[in-house]
């Protein structure tokens, strides 16, 4: 048997602290959708579903007893919201006169970064405006171009129990998606969620201009 | 431990969402969260896993942490829930090629000497990744954190006595499975300090 005096030296050696890598605050802020998916088996399918049958039971206990945490937009769905099919509700001029809107129609807020300068106006075309209801929920949609993306912001209405919400302007992406060719980023702030999503994955921080004078870096 | 101003005023900020306060805390504990999950799992990949997640958690929750708590007890509680919530699905591969590449790449030491070093290292990780889950994890945080009893009892909710049980049959099972090698060892220290 090895004396504890060389296990306790090799573990201490084996087992010592490491360097975290550089890209793992890249994976933090592209939220919680692993760059390490390994490929699935058959046999893991039934705890998988059983797990899914008691999550959907326990989503309607939790919607039932009224503690239920509001569901992240759909990335499916907000590319199929993304075109209007019966035009716009609004044609705003500006951003200033989008915010006004929303918030007559359906009290959401639309807030935009304290502390940096006004967005250049002739970085963005507003295109126009719709107000949708979303799953019981209503949404402000606002399309607009930037140079030659067309992206649309979807802002919801005030609800509470968001997960990674934030009360300032300066905003963390929780969810970062693609959905066929449309990328989709999402936050939440001041119990609003916001999305963005444009199509195509090239020079897609563009889409930020409606909002902030610069790229954010 | 009581908390540093600082550190105190971070934690607030991060708590009302504030992403640079964020940012500040995990590069201050990236390097330990990131320790414990690879040394955990054995896999960097899956130790990425579970340092995202629990880098997530910490800024979900964060609202949640009571300031006359112990942060650092606070947070080792996530990242070792996140250990334990992230099964390991694959064998460690990459690291085993990129060790043989290492000996490879070693002008200063023989390739025996080294391919018995590579080998060593190897059967102590698996050994070690080879432990219960509750065992591994004490070893670990004992090992890679240097924490002393108390502080482990802290982090995983138990007495000092189970932490202390633990690691006794942890110490056991690993020298009757390393049995072999510490002849090896000893045996290739002393040629790397003659070599030195």
């Amino acid at each position: 048997m090895p004396d504890s005096n060389w296990l306790e030296g090799e573990l201490s050696r084996q087992l010592a602290p490491v360097t975290a890598p550089q890209s793992l605050w890249d994976r933090i802020e592209a939220g919680g959708r692993s760059a390490h998916r390994r490929p699935s088996h058959a046999w893991v399918l039934w705890p998988v579903a059983a797990a899914l049958a008691l999550m959907a039971l326990a989503g309607v206990w939790r919607i039932r007893s009224g503690t239920a945490e509001p569901d992240p937009f759909r990335e499916q769905e907000l590319v199929l919201l993304r075109t209007p099919v019966h035009g716009y509700d609004a044609h705003p001029a500006n951003l200033q006169e989008t915010r006004a809107w929303a918030k007559a129609e359906a009290n959401i807020d639309i807030d935009t970064p304290s502390g940096e300068p006004a967005p250049d106006k002739g970085a963005v075309r507003l295109i126009g405006a719709r107000m949708m209801n979303y799953r019981g929920l209503r949404v402000a949609a606002i399309n607009y171009r930037a140079g030659d993306e067309s992206a649309t912001l979807f802002v919801s209405a005030k609800r509470a129990g968001l997960s990674g919400n934030t009360e300032i302007s300066k905003h963390l992406f929780s969810q970062i998606a693609s959905e066929g060719d449309q990328r989709i980023v999402s936050w939440n702030m001041r119990n609003q969620t916001y999305s963005i999503a444009w199509p195509g994955a090239k020079s897609s921080r563009g889409a930020c201009l409606l909002c902030h004078a610069s790229i954010p870096g | 431990m009581v908390l540093q101003e600082s550190e105190r005023e971070l934690i607030e900020r991060c708590g009302r969402g504030d992403p640079d306060a964020f940012r500040a805390l995990f590069e201050k504990y990236k390097d330990m969260v990131y320790s414990v999950a690879l040394r955990y799992s054995g896999d960097a990949a899956v130790a990425q896993d579970i340092a995202q997640d629990t880098f997530l958690k910490l800024y979900s929750t964060i609202g949640s942490f009571r300031g006359d708590a112990n942060f650092d007890s606070w947070l080792y509680r996530l990242v070792v829930n996140s250990c334990f919530d992230l099964k390991r699905k694959t064998r460690r591969l990459t690291p085993l090629v990129d060790e043989a590449l290492s000996v490879l790449r070693t002008p200063d030491l023989s390739v025996l000497d080294e391919v018995l070093r590579s080998e060593l290292s190897a059967h102590v990780r698996s050994v070690v990744d080879a432990l219960a889950p509750d065992q591994r994890m004490v070893v670990v945080l004992r090992y890679t954190q240097g924490l002393s009893y108390d502080e482990i009892a802290a982090i995983l909710g138990c007495a000092p006595g189970t932490i202390a049980s633990r690691l006794n049959r942890a110490h056991k099972i690993l020298a009757r499975r390393l049995a072999r090698l510490a002849g090896a060892g000893r045996k290739d220290n002393s040629r790397r300090k003659d070599h030195a």
